[in-house]
């Protein structure tokens, strides 16, 4: 099995770099070499998937390339084989996958076809570095190269000035979470002098009782780290406050949006939060924390997408939200169920990014919702796909956003957690508001087609690259959850690798019985009543416009805004940075070290010898005075002395 | 074993060559790159004997050689390496073939001298890198002045001869400081190898003035700040293969110059001082990059990128001081970051000081203003500067993030300050990094009023082979730990002997 | 007998005098050459006092060699004053400051 995943881990690497060097070749080499070697590695993944649980095995780790072995540490590349990374790694090779076949569509008409695909391939790499990882530094580089092929891919087209600020913005603020993150893991390989997770994990309760200190502040040495790591995840996951690079991440290509900004790369700190809760169940303090941040994103920025009106950004709003559902259900001991809202959001999400990416493309790279409408006609496949995933994602009973979502706002409910189940559950009204103002908006109404376009032969919707994966992706998003709901809340699906399975347990038996029950018993829940009154407002705001609201400005501006973060981040700070760091050069650089000590003396000495010089008259009077006159008063001194 | 000197081949071989094409009436561009070519090769291949030979698990300095002589005072011509030496060694030779290779692309009058003066260049660094007999590592170390001196004030830019004599004087006066240290230390030791000087007495005061008298004279070489700013003037000056060899290898003589005679010798002062040390290594890391950033000059800001960079360096030999006591291994931890994050940080900034003069070649500019949308015309060029400025931001997977990783890992030993303070790098020199690439290499352009062109393939071979490197040390710098482990601790314990 | 200090004494005179000649004369090279020439004759002079007071054959003997360097000296002396004038057309001594700093 070891081999087998170690093929899987690098075969989109082989391909990365066989596009790298054909990267003049034909496009279909092209696609070929990009689909094949994501295929391999999906279908590896499903065949490892049967293997493992067939086998019944415990999870494995091993070694495959030494990063350094020397006498004071022992850093190695390795894979970490459980159900866990088994069934991540089959949700982003599949996910990948789609979204390569859908994008030979999509990127059809870019100049720079064979580089797009070089950039994906090295994504799925790196991405599934980290979902194998098996200690904590190749966590680490997994993550810095997955941020990496989001650099390269949000600034895809390099001559996009909007692209070229995103991505250097996102980055960055990548990387103000990677600080934290590489500061956990160095607290951890000087402390403890390894960084393998199995290793960190039969120590873990000494380190419970380890204490760090911090700035003065002694720290329980577990939360410490814990806390850190979780700062990783807060930026590369998109929580409050280091969300908002991922708006103006939609620069990049939809099917990336797709891919990294949907699916895969934003829940891999959901995934690491995850693999590491054996850690984080022994600490307090940073669960609450967690429990916090993801309700206050969820609910926050799920309003700021009420006032947006580009189709990729509601959706990646959309997606903050959801990752705030995750990282709540993370905080409060359920990590088996924000697995399973990763798992199902991962599909949904997709699809509707790759809807999405199908309107705009249909549209002529419109994204503007005020400026699109009336496509039901004419792109029934999308307009079915894309509604089967707004019913997911607003949780209408059946689909599979509704079991992930709903369990665990029930969950949450269940275990006492008031003001988190709150504000999850008020961010069902926005999420259905704002899913079907896209709805409403896009798929109804007058059509903005030129006449020439306004044509219902199905055969003109789009290509069958674009069609064919949203037909795929329905599937999982409907049903999925209703086919591994029960196995994953008694523990069957899981495993051992998460912990506080308990919890899970206690509230399946006790609240929800069974997948049918729980279905039945949804439509007699607050939830639903939420999300009814949602659909029944929208569809009169927004179809029908049978009513104006007036939000009073101050909401309405604030919201646009999103609370300020926009203006910060591309305004404000980019300008103090500017004025801060030309001052600092200027003022002590220039100006006290160069002028002030080095040229300063430099021309102290031309002075003085400037000075010095004046004695050098040139006459030569002068110079016999002091000839004689020295001469004198050698004599004299030699008179005295003796 | 070998049973000729193959230490003093390495250091005479190239500087016989250079003489002979200096002192040469400039015989043509083409025989004058192919002497230098085949030149740099055979030391090339020289020092990868050498390393190959290297017994790693024995650390003790190998490959001597020891002739008397200046009997009457005492002075041997002491050559030998240890695994740190063996590493700077082959960075030397290696970073030199590749200047070789570069130099058909540049364009000066009289080449064969400029030529001439490299190859001069490179035996002394070849010198300073394994002489073990003061007196003789001072007059290398001094002599590399001058050939560098020369290289910017005949071919450097409009403000050389400022710049020269800055750089020159500057270096000079910390080398007058350091001579008169050695003979004092000479003086005590009766000898003037440097293995004797470890094993002097030193009282607190002597230790202090001798250990201030070190830091200026090999802070100013590294450079620390506040005494850097000889170096921005001369990157801007000089002609790119200077400031390619400036910034990979001569910057590392000062951090080398530390390891050997700062760490061991002044070990009681240096403990009582280190937290000052760190402070201005910290200043060096946070407050350089913003100064980096603030740069409008392509050339200055990869220069204030080398000064802070090398921030890490002293920040992970001044840890060794701060955690002797308490925590040897973190501070063997730290040497080893502070040698590897040398050794890496000559390939990286090697690497973008060549990016730069192929893009200087084409716009006649160094100002960011007047280079923009370079990838939309050379983008196998792009690419790999996009590797080299990630790489230059700590990316894991390339040799840049290994040392810094290691000298946070043991700086959080002595203090979480240190640890964060270090880790804002990351923000700090991705801010920079990708700055420069942002506005040089993306945008739009589309006259193409600088006249960029896909890079000729000498200059391919240049990069690529740097991306390599950079790449191999960054995915499995155990190579380079194999050669450093046993030199460090040897240089720990040698410490803890000065200190007892 | 005359007493030896007079001699010196007026070899001290002379010296002096020569001293001034060389100060208090703005105008001429030629002048300075006498002063110079002057300054000779009372080395010389004090030479042969010496000489003949302590019994000494050395001091007057060495006049000889002064003598012959004096003569020397001077011819050069005159040469350089001559070409100086042939290309300054003056010999001001306040006109040759042209080895100033």
């Amino acid at each position: 099995m070891i081999a087998l995943t170690l093929i899987l881990l690098l075969s989109p690497l082989i391909g990365t770099l066989l596009l790298l060097f054909f990267q003049n070749s034909s496009k279909n080499l092209t696609i070929l070499i990009s689909n094949i070697s994501i295929l391999v590695a999906f279908l590896l993944s499903l065949f490892l998937l049967y293997l493992f649980y067939s086998s019944n095995s415990s999870s494995i780790s091993a070694n495959f390339l030494t990063f350094a072995d020397t006498k004071l540490f022992s850093l190695h590349f390795g894979i970490y084989i459980d159900s866990l990374s088994l069934i991540m790694s089959s949700v982003v090779t599949s996910v990948s996958l789609l979204v390569h076949y859908y994008s030979i569509s999509y990127m059809k008409h870019d100049k720079s076809f064979n580089r797009f695909f070089v950039y994906t391939n090295f994504f799925t790499f790196s991405m599934l570095l980290i979902v194998f990882a098996n200690n904590f530094l190749q966590l680490f580089i997994g993550w810095e190269l997955v941020g990496l092929s989001s650099y390269l891919l949000i600034g895809f087209w390099i001559k996009k000035e909007s692209a070229i600020k995103a991505n250097y913005k996102a980055f960055l603020v990548n990387r103000v979470g990677d600080i934290g993150l590489l500061l956990g893991l160095c607290l951890i390989l000087l402390s403890y002098n390894t960084t393998d997770y199995n290793q960190i994990f039969q120590i873990k309760n000494s380190i419970n009782l380890d204490s760090v200190s911090i700035f003065g502040f002694t720290f329980n040495a577990l939360s410490a780290i814990c806390l850190l790591l979780f700062i990783g995840a807060m930026a590369k996951s998109a929580q409050v406050p280091l969300q908002f690079w991922l708006p103006d991440s939609m620069e990049g290509p939809t099917p990336i949006s797709a891919l990294i900004h949907a699916a895969t790369m934003v829940t891999a700190g959901i995934y690491m939060v995850a693999r590491l809760s054996p850690l984080y169940e022994l600490t307090d303090g940073v669960l609450v924390f967690i429990l916090y941040v993801g309700s206050i994103t969820a609910f926050f920025l799920g309003l700021v997408a009420l006032v947006q009106n580009d189709i990729k950004r509601i959706i990646a709003y959309s997606t903050i939200s959801q990752l705030g559902y995750m990282t709540a259900a993370l905080g409060a001991s359920l990590y088996s169920l924000a697995m399973f809202h990763l798992i199902t959001h991962a599909f949904f999400k997709a699809l509707l990014f790759l809807c999405a990416g199908s309107i705009i493309i249909k549209c002529h790279h419109e994204q503007d919702i005020r400026k699109i409408g009336g496509l039901r006609k004419y792109m029934p496949i999308t307009y079915l796909a894309f509604m089967y995933a707004s019913l997911s994602l607003i949780g209408f009973p059946i689909t599979s956003g509704f079991y992930s979502k709903e369990s665990i706002i029930d969950a949450i409910g269940y275990f006492g957690h008031t003001i988190p189940y709150l504000m999850l559950l008020l961010s069902i009204f926005t999420t259905t508001l704002y899913t079907s103002k896209i709805f409403f908006k896009v798929f109804f109404g007058e059509s903005t087609l030129p006449k020439e376009e306004q044509n219902d032969n199905p055969k003109n919707e789009n290509d069958r690259q674009m069609l064919l994966p949203l037909f795929i992706l329905t599937a999982p998003s409907v049903f999925l959850g209703l086919f591994i709901y029960d196995p994953l809340m008694i523990g069957i699906l899981f495993q051992n690798s998460l912990a506080a399975n308990e919890l899970t347990i206690a509230f399946y038996n006790d609240y929800v019985i069974n997948s049918f029950k729980f279905f039945l018993h949804s439509f007699t829940s607050i939830n639903f009543l939420i999300l009814l009154i949602g659909l029944i407002f929208s569809y009169l705001y927004y179809y029908k416009k049978a009513f104006n609201i007036n939000v009073p400005q101050f909401i309405r501006s604030t919201l646009t805004k999103e609370y300020g973060f926009e203006s910060l981040s591309s305004y404000f700070i980019p300008k103090i940075q500017n004025i801060f760091t030309k001052y600092l050069w200027r003022k002590i650089d220039i100006s006290t070290i160069d002028n002030g000590l080095i040229n300063n003396t430099s021309s102290l000495f031309s002075n003085l010898s400037s000075k010095m010089k004046k004695l050098q008259t040139g006459f030569i009077y002068h110079y016999s005075l002091i000839i004689i006159s020295a001469l004198i008063f050698l004599l004299i001194l030699v008179r005295i002395t003796y | 074993m070998f049973d000729y000197p193959i230490l003093s081949i390495l250091i005479w071989l190239p500087i016989l060559v250079g003489l002979i094409l200096v002192s040469s009436n400039d015989i043509g561009k083409s025989l004058s790159t192919t002497i230098t070519l085949l030149t740099t090769l055979i030391i090339l291949f020289i020092s990868i004997k050498l390393f190959q030979s290297y017994d790693y698990s024995e650390g003790n300095l190998q490959f001597v050689e020891r002739f008397v002589w200046i009997s009457g005072l005492n002075i041997f011509y002491y050559l030998a390496v240890d695994g740190i030496s063996v590493s700077l060694v082959l960075l030397t030779s290696f970073i030199n073939f590749l200047i070789a290779i570069y130099a058909s692309s540049e364009d000066y009058d009289n080449k064969s001298s400029y030529l001439g003066y490299f190859l001069i260049l490179e035996g002394l660094l070849m010198g300073t890198f394994s002489a073990f007999d003061s007196i003789l590592f001072y007059i290398f170390f001094e002599s590399l002045l001058i050939p560098l001196f020369l290289i910017i004030g005949i071919w450097g830019g409009e403000n050389r001869k400022y710049a020269t004599i800055k750089f020159f004087l500057y270096t000079f006066f910390g080398s007058v400081l350091m001579l008169i240290s050695i003979i004092y230390l000479a003086n005590l030791a009766d000898s003037f190898a440097i293995e004797d000087f470890y094993y002097l007495t030193l009282s607190f005061e002597e230790e202090v003035l001798l250990l201030l008298a070190f830091l200026i004279g090999f802070g100013i070489k590294i450079p620390m700040w506040p005494v850097h700013t000889w170096l921005p003037d001369a990157h801007v000056e000089a002609p790119t293969s200077g400031s390619v060899i400036l910034a990979s290898v001569l910057l590392k003589v000062g951090g080398y110059g530390m390891i050997r005679f700062l760490l061991p010798i002044t070990t009681e002062a240096g403990i009582y001082l280190s937290d000052y040390m760190i402070y201005l290594s910290l200043i060096a890391i946070i407050y350089i990059s913003f100064v980096a950033f603030a740069q409008e000059d392509m050339k200055k800001l990869i220069a204030y990128s080398s000064v802070a960079h090398m921030g890490f360096v002293t920040m992970g030999i001044f840890l060794v001081f701060n955690l002797m006591g308490n925590n040897p291994t973190a501070a063997a931890i730290g040497l080893e970051g502070a040698m590897v994050q040398m050794i890496s940080h000559g390939l990286i900034s090697a690497a973008l000081f060549f990016c730069i003069g192929i893009m200087y070649k084409h716009s006649h500019s160094r100002l960011i203003k007047d280079n923009f949308g370079v990838a939309q015309f050379m983008p196998i060029f792009s690419f790999m500067m996009v590797f080299f400025l990630m790489a230059n931001s700590g990316l894991p997977g390339t040799s840049g993030f290994v040392g810094e990783f290691l000298v946070i890992t043991s700086s959080l030993g002595s203090s979480f300050l240190f640890g964060f303070l270090a880790a804002l790098s990351l923000i700090l020199s991705a801010s920079y990094s990708l700055k420069l690439g942002k506005n040089v290499l993306f945008g739009d352009n589309q006259k193409n009023s600088q006249g960029y062109l896909e890079c000729k393939s000498n200059e391919k071979i240049v990069l690529g082979t740097l991306v390599i490197f950079v790449l191999y040390l960054g995915i499995s710098p155990d190579l380079l730990f194999n050669l450093l482990d046993k030199s460090v601790s040897d240089i720990i314990s040698s410490i803890s002997l000065g200190k007892a | 007998m005359i007493p030896i200090s007079y001699y010196l004494i007026l070899s001290t005179i002379i010296f002096t005098l020569s001293i001034a000649g060389i100060f208090l004369n703005r105008k001429n090279i030629l002048v300075l050459l006498m002063s110079l020439e002057l300054m000779f004759l009372s080395v010389n002079f004090n030479l042969i006092t010496l000489g003949n007071y302590l019994g000494d054959l050395t001091g007057q003997v060495f006049v000889f060699f002064v003598l012959t360097v004096v003569a020397a000296e001077s011819a050069i002396g005159l040469a350089l004053l001559i070409v100086l004038f042939r290309n300054k057309k003056t010999i001001d001594v306040d006109d040759l400051s042209e080895l100033k700093g």
